[in-house]
Formats: structure tokens, sequence, C-alpha cells
């Protein structure tokens, strides 16, 4: 309810100006001085308006106004004069901006005081409306604000994270060249006296074997043995530590061709194994020739070294094309062309299907099956200096399936040329 | 210097590798052919040696590539830009395996590229082939393919 002051010093002005005001339903406070007027309103200032006569003894309506607007927080509230005539001190306060003046004069007119109140608490009710609402806004800003403030801290820790993450991989980016580095220069080094253990054990049986009994020369076997297998070993190793070493260039490549090439390679234990391979039309796809063709040898290999007594080998390269699940965008799906490479050999347990590509990985012993371990290491970080992905599937006895994903570029966006 | 009765094929052999000078020889005695075979055990040795000392000049030169003070690199590019030395007939008998390198050395014009082998046999076997071909008329200008060594090719 608007709390309205009413200033007289007549006290049937003060009753009749109220009799006018009652029924509109303000808090009337009734003050018959400038003085007391003054006093209620050191306590209380929340009044939405001021009606002041004008002529009063002692403390006149536009002395009381100076005093009341003197003070800053009464300066809001706007004052309505009554007076009998029109004064050139009216001027006065048209200085005064905070608060509204207006002037009613004598004799009143009723309905127009009414109007003029009516007009001057409304406002007031707005002004405070607005006030709240400000406030409020104020509120919901700084709210806004920590909100914003927040945030930025957090993705300024999100971006040093981010930051120290790809550091981190530069870092281990480096490490592990420098460990290939260091894994190709001492395996190259380590070739050399191994090429002389060879030659010169091979010399020993060819020109003095006659003279040792049997044990003598088996034990010449078993070095030269272990030297063609540690030959071997250095070779993938230094297979292996090439792959990121040397600069890999891709060019668009059809893999019919390169997979029939490969093939070429293994005629000799493909006649052996007395095996039926077959390569459907398989896709042109991004790829360093020189890496891919190791990759396929290694797996084609393996499907014919893994294979079952007395059953020849039937191995199948086929594709299957289709789009990977981390689609990013709705227009750019990730697309990943997968190449499987199956058989019907020994298999081995699908537990296993992760650790066969870790390096040294065997599960078979050195006397079943030979080999390094390294091979399907090296397939896999073929695959993966492609940014594609390789997994098996296999059940022991079942055969085993090698899936190779490789992600299909825009055809723009890749070399323009086209080896077959 | 020892003297060489005139069918005697003259052969230099430049590498720093011991054994690998004594298997070189080996197998040169071992398969009877009629070469006169001398070593050098480093680049610096057979600048010298081709520059001053040798009496007959070498028909057939093998060169490592990896040797000390003098590598093979740079005493192949000296031979072959000498005026009468580049008449040598340079084999390069190395393990590198750098395509690179061995890029390197047929641009540099060596006529031979042969892969240091892992085998005494083998060995006796590749200079078997190699020394008993007619190499000026077969390699004197050698592709790519002809130029790295490989016995099966040639057999």
């Amino acid at each position: 309810m608007a709390k309205i002051l009413i200033v007289d010093d007549r006290e049937d002005n003060l009753m009749s100006i109220s009799s006018l005001l009652e029924p509109s339903g303000y808090q009337l406070v009734k003050a018959n001085s400038g003085r007391e007027a003054l006093k209620i309103l050191l306590a209380e200032y929340d009044f939405a308006l001021i009606l002041m006569d004008v002529q009063m003894p002692n403390l006149s309506g536009f002395e009381t106004a100076s005093l009341i607007y003197e003070r800053e927080k009464l300066r809001h509230i706007p004052i309505i004069f009554i007076t009998a005539h029109s004064h050139d001190e009216e001027n006065i306060f048209k200085g005064y901006k905070t608060g509204a003046v207006d002037y009613i004069y004598k004799p009143i007119n009723p309905d127009l005081l009414r109007a003029k109140v009516s007009v001057f608490v409304e406002l007031y009710r707005k002004n405070h409306q607005l006030i709240a609402q400000e406030q409020k806004l104020i509120a919901i800003n700084k709210n806004l604000e920590i909100e914003i403030n927040e945030r930025k801290n957090s993705e300024e820790k999100i971006k040093l994270l981010n930051l120290q993450l790809l550091q981190n991989i530069d870092k281990l980016e480096a490490a592990n060249k420098d460990l290939d580095r260091f894994a190709f220069m001492a395996s190259h080094d380590l070739q050399e006296p191994l090429r002389k253990i060879n030659v010169f054990s091979e010399r020993l049986d060819s020109e003095y074997g006659k003279h040792l009994n049997e044990d003598g020369r088996k034990y010449i076997n078993r070095i030269q043995s272990a030297t063609s297998r540690l030959q071997a070993l250095i070779k993938d190793i230094l297979t292996f530590s090439k792959i990121s070493i040397d600069k890999t260039v891709f060019v668009t490549t059809d893999l019919t061709p390169l997979v029939n090439d490969v093939l070429h390679e293994l005629e000799n234990i493909i006649e052996e194994k007395k095996a039926t391979i077959t390569v459907d039309l398989l896709p042109c796809a991004l790829i360093n020739p020189n890496l891919m063709r190791p990759l396929f040898y290694n797996l084609i290999h393996n499907s014919l070294k893994y294979s079952k007594k007395d059953i020849p080998p039937v191995i199948r390269v086929f594709t299957e094309s289709e789009s990977g699940e981390g689609k990013k965008n709705k227009g750019e799906s990730n697309k990943y062309c997968r190449i499987f490479i199956s058989d019907n050999g020994i298999g081995f347990e699908q537990v296993f299907s992760e650790q066969i590509f870790d390096m040294f990985k065997r599960l078979h012993n050195q006397n079943e099956y030979e080999g390094t371990g390294i091979g399907l290491a090296l397939c896999k970080k073929i695959v993966e200096e492609h940014n594609g992905f390789i997994s098996a599937k296999s059940a022991v006895g079942e055969g085993s399936t090698f899936v190779i994903s490789l992600p299909v570029t825009e055809p723009e966006k890749s070399a323009a040329k086209i080896i077959s | 210097m020892k003297t060489t009765s005139p069918q005697f094929l003259p052969v230099l052999l430049a590498d720093d590798d011991l054994d690998d000078r004594m298997l070189f020889s080996d197998a040169i005695s071992d398969l009877k052919l009629p070469i006169d075979l001398q070593l050098v055990k480093d680049g610096a040795e057979l600048m010298d040696y081709l520059l001053t000392s040798a009496v007959i000049m070498p028909e057939i030169l093998f060169l490592d590539l990896n040797m000390p003070r003098k590598n093979g690199f740079e005493c192949l590019e000296e031979i072959k830009s000498h005026p009468t030395l580049k008449e040598i007939f340079i084999i390069i008998y190395s393990t590198t395996e750098s395509e690179k390198e061995i890029e390197d050395v047929f641009q540099q014009q060596a006529n031979l590229f042969i892969k240091k082998p892992n085998s005494f046999t083998e060995l006796k076997k590749i200079l078997s082939h190699v020394l008993t071909l007619d190499l000026k008329k077969n390699f004197s200008n050698p592709t790519k393919e002809q130029f790295i060594f490989q016995i099966k090719s040639h057999s």
C-alpha cells in the first residue's frame, strides 16, 4: 500500500485531504508542521508522495521541502505543493531532478487531487518495480559473471591440460623415435659381427667338419641355426625401427595388384603347402606401398605358416567398406575401408587377439613354428602409421581372420597419382 | 710390389675389415683363379696406392664404403674424376642396405654393387661368377637392375 505524507498546519485541511484520499486505499500519515514532517521523515523514507501546504507558520512548505531534499534518502520522494496562488519561489525546485514537483492550487479540486496523487503513486510503484527488477537483473548478472568466470577458469585449465597433453605426446613421439633410432643403429651394428660368426662357423663346418665327431658337427649346426635365428630377429627389428625413421610417402594405390605381387613373392611356400589363395577386387587406398607390401606379406605368410597339418591352406583376401562408429559431424563421417585376410589354419584362442600384436609375443614354441615374434607387431605399426587399426578373430582349430581398417580419404585431398 | 705375369688379372680390394680381407683372399686362392690380388686397408691407403705405388694398375677394384680416414664414396668420386684411374672397373663391396647409398654409388658411376654375403661358400660363388664374366662388356653402363649383383640372374 502506498504511503502518503500530508503536511498542513490546519487540522481541518488535513482532515479534508485525508477524506478525499482515504477511499483510494492509501496509507496516510499526517503532520501539522514542517518540523513534524521532518521528524517523521527521519524514521520513515518509504513515502510515495508528500502533499505539502505552502503557507505554514515557522517553516513554510518550500523551506520544509528544501530541508527534505537536502537528504539524499528523501530526494526521490515527489512533493505536491498545495498553495493559494502561484509564487515566484516555485522555481526554486525546478533544479531538483530527483524529486518530482507539482502544484495544486486552492481551492482544491478533488478530482484533480485524486488524479495527480494517483499518477505519482503509480509512478512510485512503477519505479519500485523497476528498481526491484533492476536488482534482480543485477543479481542475475552477477551470477552470470561468476559462472562465466568459472567457465573461463575451467576452460583455461582444460587448455593448459591439453597443452601439457600435446607436449607429452610430442615428448613420447620423440622418445619413441629415439628408441627406434637406437634399435636401428644397434641392430645395424649387430649385423656385422653376426655375419662373421655365420661365415666362420660355416667355414669351420665345411673345411674342418670332417675332422670332428658327430657331437662337434652338431654343435656347429646349433651355432649356425642360432645365428640365422638371430639374423632374422635383427632383420625384423631393423625393419620395425625403420618404419618411423623413414619418411613415409603416401600414394593412392590399387591394393589388388599389390597383394598379387606379395603372392608372387610367396610362390614357393604357396606351392609347397598347396595353398589356395583368392584375392577379391580390393579398393584403392592412400597408402605407402613400401609398408603395405610387408603388411600383406606378413599376414599371408602367417596364414600359410600356421596352417593345419595335412589340410592345404585356403586363404581369402576380401574387402568391405563401411562408415566408422566415430562419426564426428553429420556431413563428414569417418569412413574406413576394411580388408580381411581369413584362413582355415590352426587359429588361436580369442583371448590372445590383442597380445599377438605385441612385440616378441609368441603363442608357439620355436620348435613348432619358427618366428621372431615381430611380424604382427610390425603389421600393427604399419597400420597405425596409416592411421588405421588391425584386429584379429579366431578360435583354436577354426582358422583366423585378420581385419585391417584403413581410413578412406577424400579423393581431392589425396595425391592424384595412381600406382597399379 | 709383387711382379705379376701379364695373364694374371690385377684385382684390388680396399676394406678396413681384417676378417673380410682374409676371407676375400682365401676365397680367391681357393678358387684358383688367375688373379693377382692386392689389399689396402682404407681409402687413404687406396688413393695413395693408386696414385703413387701401384706397379700395375688394377683392372677391378672391390671397394668397401664404410672405411676410416677416407670412405668409399670419396674414393669413388676421386677415381671417377681422374683422367686415367676412371678406367678401373669398380665393384662396391659393402654390407649397406640403404637404398640411398646404393643409388648414390650408382649415380657416381660405380659399375657393380655386391652385398657382402653371409657365408664363405656364397662369397666364392659370387667371386667365381663375377671374375669369370666379361665385366667390361656386360657392366660398363649397367642399368640399376644390373648394377645390384644377384647371382640368380646370372646363373
